[in-house]
């Protein structure tokens, strides 16, 4: 195909908004938290600036999961009955146009994919299929760190796994690393644990991330609200942080609750057709109102998943 | 398959049935009316989807704690594992000879959602309580072209007492999502939150509302002929919602229920009971939908089906896509039947009340010419 051809090509799948296929291409997702107002009357804004593509390749965003995120800044905890999202109405505005609807549309409505998780560990674990394979060259690794919202008791142990496959030989492979957690500072998971040893590219297809109970007594459970995650390659790909989120105040890993795209407890809705195409520079915003005075004041934590592009 | 030229509209061929419990006999067996699946329209109506749900029930389990007060117990579970259909077309052909179990007509389809946990209630049902039909084939309408989607009411036993100065409501969100051009990719018309009515709080005169057999609200009651008033996308409330496309063609691509029965879970118990689980309300609640002003409309299902029982994306019955798709041409219906094992004394499901089930079948119509 010579070099006109190719460009009409380009310019086809362009303009039928499928993304032509990257050099590198990496998950990618906006996420925030979105504390309530007080009152039923007035809407809040997402962060300024989150949902905002900064960087100099296109991301198509596939999926938006949400979840009622306790306020663990508050003394008590508030927040802790989940269903309670069912009160939430949510728009989401680009350019002053809406999304769904001009209206806000209660939060289960939006849900359009079943993604329940075996109800033994789904507190404590979420799982998630990339869109794209994550290529992996040999010897690159992954730059995976976490922390707790909240100091444990006792300490919980946080794990995150990867798997693939072998580009050439077509042999599965899985990744992992875990560290067990006593306070709230950020831990970086072994590299060595995400590193390809093999002489070989690796297509890495999911992920699971998972957060257990303080001890193993039978009637506790894990519960992975309390564990924030963000991860960035290493030795290749685009090293920027998978997840973004905002700056003021600074939220510098994602809720993990959020991973739950594939199996977990959110509410998940998949972008009909190819999704979303946001442009460098190009930014929406969420607009989140209180069906109820009984969720006012609660935390809507938001993320948009998808891929970047880079051509 | 699509086909050109064709216009394709939701359907669902939807009966309940009591199962009369009999400890003489080895099999409670019933048919199901064969005019409940007659297709009356003068177009093919393709059934892709079977569905089974315990319809009336306000409780999946009264008492946990106990084997014999299963009164309200409504059989989700063993009687579901061992229960076995009968399908076949009169007159025409059978999909097979006899009752088989469910599995054999399709694969199952993950329809579920997370359990709530951390509610002031361990009693209550599902996380989001949402009730969604995301279409096979897009359903077309012209410029002009509307939907109207209405909720009924839904019982509650005497038996219930409601914790004192808290009001046991339901509130419901209707939606329709439809495909479009642009940044974003999909449009929705929605009717927001509003209450849906008890029977008892029905601004109606309700003479002996529906009947009751040991606690479990007989299906069609009296209670399906009330509507709540507010609880109902109009064929307006749907036109006003025109936003950004121009006035072009709208493209269906599902509809989606949330039932907020927070509030009414939490609200309301059993007598010395607090640990029963209460039902979803979507499986004591009817609804009727059918389209306005474009294509046939005609209703999309025999008026007051349960709505677990005609959303076969997500809802709290059994679903199965079936293996092969039956068509029905106009005139056509279906012999359907089921058996479930009778109970014995010895099994842990002591059967005191008679089951009361009811199965779908999903799909479309195709309408050409």
């Amino acid at each position: 195909m010579d070099k006109q051809a190719r460009y009409i090509d380009y310019l086809v799948k362009l303009a039928a908004q499928n993304p032509c296929e990257g050099i590198v291409e990496e998950p990618r997702a906006f996420y925030d938290v979105v504390r309530m107002a007080t009152t039923t009357a007035r809407p809040v804004r997402s962060n300024e600036g989150v949902f905002f593509n900064g960087e100099k390749y296109p991301i198509l965003l596939t999926h938006m999961l949400a979840f009622l995120r306790p306020s663990y800044d508050l003394t008590p905890v508030v927040g802790e009955d989940e269903a309670l999202i069912q009160r939430v109405g949510m728009r989401l505005v680009f350019d002053d146009s809406f999304y769904e609807n001009a209206q806000f549309q209660a939060l289960p409505l939006w849900h359009n994919v079943v993604a329940t998780g075996n109800p033994s560990i789904q507190r404590a674990h979420a799982s998630f299929t990339l869109d794209r394979p994550l290529i992996l060259a040999s010897r690159n690794s992954l730059d995976v760190r976490v922390n707790l919202a909240l100091t444990p008791g006792s300490p919980r142990r946080a794990e995150v796994a990867f798997r693939g496959v072998g580009l050439m030989s077509q042999q599965p492979l899985v990744l992992s690393a875990f560290a067990d957690l006593d306070d709230e500072g950020t831990v970086q998971l072994s590299p060595e644990g995400f590193r390809n040893l093999r002489a070989e590219p690796v297509a890495l297809t999911d992920m699971s991330v998972m957060l257990s109970a303080e001890n193993l007594e039978p009637a506790d459970v894990g519960d992975l609200r309390l564990l924030n995650v963000n991860i960035r390659t290493i030795g290749g790909g685009t090293q920027s942080d998978f997840y973004q989120g905002p700056s003021d105040p600074p939220f510098p890993r994602m809720p993990a609750y959020l991973l739950g795209k594939t199996t977990g407890r959110c509410i998940t809705h998949r972008f009909p057709g190819d999704g979303v195409r946001l442009e460098p520079g190009q930014s929406f915003y969420a607009e989140l109102l209180p069906l109820t005075t009984d969720v006012e004041n609660l935390d809507v934590a938001l993320a948009f998943h998808g891929s970047i592009f880079v051509t | 398959m699509q086909l050109a030229n064709t216009l394709y509209e939701p359907r669902a061929l939807w009966s309940v049935q009591q199962l009369r419990n009999t400890l003489a006999a080895p099999s409670l067996r019933v048919e199901f009316p064969r005019v409940d699946f007659l297709n009356g329209e003068k177009y093919n109506v393709t059934l892709t989807h079977l569905l089974l749900s315990p319809i009336g029930y306000p409780f999946e389990i009264l008492d946990p704690t106990s084997q014999d007060a299963n009164t309200f117990r409504n059989g989700r579970g063993p009687i579901f594992e061992r229960a076995r259909l009968s399908i076949a077309a009169s007159g025409r052909y059978y999909l097979n000879r006899g009752y088989h179990a469910l599995h054999v007509y399709g694969e199952e389809q993950p329809t579920g959602e997370p359990e709530r946990l951390n509610a002031s209630s361990p009693r209550s049902t599902r996380l989001f309580n949402t009730f969604r039909w995301e279409f096979d084939q897009t359903l077309m309408l012209p410029r002009a072209g509307t939907v109207e989607m209405r909720l009924g009411t839904f019982g509650m036993p005497d038996d219930i007492v409601f914790t004192s100065g808290i009001n046991p409501e339901v509130r419901a969100t209707l939606g329709f999502h439809e495909s479009r051009a642009g940044f974003w990719p999909s449009a929705s018309r929605i009717r927001d939150r509003q209450p849906v009515l008890t029977a008892e709080a029905a601004p109606y005169v309700v003479p002996g509302f529906g009947n009751v057999n040991n606690g479990v609200y007989l299906w069609p009651g009296n209670n399906n002929a009330i509507l709540s008033p507010e609880a109902q996308l109009s064929p307006r409330g749907f036109l006003r919602q025109e936003i950004g496309g121009q006035g072009a063609p709208s493209s269906l691509r599902g509809f989606s229920v949330a039932l907020d029965q927070i509030t009414h879970d939490d609200a309301s118990f059993v007598g010395t009971l607090p640990s029963s689980r209460i039902a979803s309300v979507g499986e004591r609640l009817n609804v009727r939908a059918r389209s306005v002003q474009g294509g046939t409309q005609a209703s999309w299902w025999r008026p007051d089906a349960p709505l677990s029982l005609v959303c076969p994306t997500m809802t709290t019955a059994l679903v199965y896509r079936l293996f092969e798709p039956i068509m029905l041409a106009p005139g056509d219906s279906l012999d359907v039947g089921i058996e479930v094992p009778s109970p014995t004394p010895t099994s842990e499901e002591i059967l005191t009340t008679d089951y009361q089930v009811g199965v779908s079948f999903c799909g479309s119509a195709a309408i050409q010419g």
